[in-house]
């Protein structure tokens, strides 16, 4: 018995030592968030969060809120790290519980920051997050969050 | 190694090989996720909760679920499951539940058709693997308990309210009734005491679930409630009945009144570390009446007086690792929590001490595999039945899963 729990722990110890922990910060890579242009409403950062949660379901209007992830690494990182709180794996599951228990159905999500941008400007009640640097157009607009 | 299992194993592989990068299986507008879960167990002394002490395969689950949204506000979803360990379930397909939910407002929403119950942090993920850092999760959800809790057929309302400077309130309140099984695991664990269930017949059953996140960001609290009663017919094995006293049909009835599991909890996270705490009650008036007018033996009342808590930590080291450990006791009398009215059973029958440490390795989004180490004190929740030679006061469990998601 004793020798079953030894090699275990030193097989939990081999593979931490194995693993290199990095501690790095996260790359600085802006991010903004935007809307379709008929979303007409202040947003604070507690809306933000609810609402990539699926708390906030609904626009003031009572109009759908529509949002889409950018799963470009480590801008959705930032995103989620900025906004919801959450990290990668911690969001990942909580979409999933939702999945697996019937009570959600996962986000819609792009890659592409192109493809986001267009769900964006043909979807009434879109938001969504993209990098600082891109250029939005017609049907999308940036907002500040208060 | 069994047959089935290495097909398990060969099909995980060959998935994880074809489909490393899917989130999901759509078709049209209707989304399909699934999971399939293989695992192994070992113990050195006790038998848990199947043959252990050489080793089994007889632990896996699969499930596949479908839902679509028929409109902004309203969609449908639906899951079947399977499970195998020991001998629960035995991959018997169940329907895991099957609701329609619409979403009128933020605050107000209602589901209706078979709904999990809501009941701590966890119940609602306890059989998806992929969701969860342990293997096996603490006695607040032990096995014997999923039959009880998993899922009841009802409606429900739920929704969540931001209130300023307070935070964010979330709620369900579900009323309907259920169904048991009387091969499930609380008929196991009514086994060892003597009884044997043949039929389960469940009254009105309310379930609750209230959560505050709270305006520092990472901490949550909360309390879920589950009350209904139970009434069974049950075969008395306790004592052998002379023939003088058979009847057609049961011996006993089996009577659970004012039944009411209760669980507050609190979870802080920290960026990739989660802090845990729970405390469980199981409170009810259990009533045994034999059913033969001359029987000598007439009836128990026996209050149920059970309970449990935790404290578990995980942290994610990497995209690829993850450890986490916790602290468990489980007390089936709370009155008795050092085990002297166990007699002449020893006195660390009254007890459940446990304490586990895992490791988790996401090979890629859909394939996991876990380890996990569990050291027991006490035999509260070993199976005599699993354990005709005796229950020794101190065991060991390693488990091993392998689970491939989408």
């Amino acid at each position: 018995m004793k020798m079953i729990l030894y090699h275990f722990y030193c097989f939990v110890i081999i593979c931490l030592c194995l693993q290199s922990i990095s501690i790095c910060a996260a790359e600085s890579l802006g991010v903004k968030i935007i809307v379709h242009t008929d979303v007409n409403e202040s947003i604070s950062a507690n809306d933000i969060r609810n609402i990539f949660l699926g708390k906030k379901t609904q626009w003031n209007n009572h109009q759908r809120i529509r949002f889409v992830l950018l799963t470009q690494k480590k801008l959705y990182r930032n995103f989620l790290a900025k906004y919801v709180g959450k990290t990668l794996y911690q969001y990942r599951n909580y979409w999933r519980k939702k999945v697996f228990t019937g009570t959600g159905m996962m986000p819609v999500m792009f890659k592409d920051c192109k493809q986001t941008i267009d769900y964006v400007k043909r979807t009434k009640g879109a938001i969504t997050f993209i990098p600082t640097s891109e250029i939005i157009s017609d049907n999308v607009k940036e907002i500040t969050i208060q | 190694m069994p047959r089935c299992s290495m097909v398990s194993l060969f099909v995980i592989i060959c998935l994880t090989i074809l489909v490393s990068d899917l989130t999901a299986i759509t078709f049209d507008r209707i989304q399909v996720h699934g999971f399939v879960s293989q695992g192994f167990m070992i113990s050195d002394r006790n038998n848990y909760l199947a043959d252990t002490d050489d080793g089994t395969f007889e632990f896996n689950e699969a499930g596949i679920n479908f839902s679509q949204n028929f409109s902004e506000h309203f969609h449908v979803s639906c899951q079947f499951f399977a499970r195998d360990i020991g001998d629960v379930g035995n991959n018997d397909i169940e329907l895991d539940f099957a609701l329609a939910d619409y979403r009128l407002r933020d605050f107000i929403g209602i589901r209706f058709g078979k709904i999990k119950i809501p009941h701590g942090l966890y119940n609602e993920i306890r059989d998806f693997d992929m969701l969860r850092t342990f293997i096996f999760l603490p006695p607040v959800y032990y096995d014997i308990s999923r039959s009880t809790i998993n899922a009841m057929n009802g409606i429900g309302l739920y929704g969540n309210y931001q209130v300023p400077k307070i935070g964010n309130i979330e709620y369900q309140l579900i009323g309907g009734s259920k169904s048991i099984d009387p091969e499930s695991g609380w008929s196991r664990y009514m086994e060892r005491r003597g009884i044997d269930i043949t039929q389960f017949d469940i009254g009105f059953v309310g379930c609750g679930q209230f959560i505050w996140n709270l305006p520092f960001q990472g901490v949550r609290l909360g309390m879920t409630g589950t009350c209904l009663n139970m009434a069974a017919d049950a075969e008395i094995e306790f004592i052998p009945i002379s023939t003088e006293y058979a009847i057609a049909g049961p011996d006993m009835a089996y009577n659970l009144d004012n039944f009411f599991i209760h669980v507050s909890f609190f979870e802080y996270t920290l960026n990739d570390l989660i802090l845990a705490f729970e405390y469980m009650t199981f409170r009810g008036d259990l009533s045994l009446k034999t059913l033969h007018p001359k029987l000598p033996i007439k009836g128990y009342d026996v209050p149920v007086r059970t309970d449990t808590c935790y404290l578990s930590v995980s942290y994610r080291l990497s995209d690829y690792i993850e450890i986490g450990g916790f602290s468990a006791i489980f007390w089936p009398d709370s009155n008795d929590k050092s085990g002297q009215n166990m007699l002449p059973l020893p006195d660390y029958m009254g007890w459940h001490k446990e304490t586990a440490l895992c490791l988790r390795l996401d090979i890629n989004e859909s394939l996991t595999f876990k380890t996990e180490a569990h050291l027991i004190d006490g035999g509260a929740l070993m199976m005599p039945q699993d354990n005709p030679e005796g229950i020794d006061r101190r065991s060991a469990l390693f488990l091993f899963k392998l689970t491939f998601s989408f």
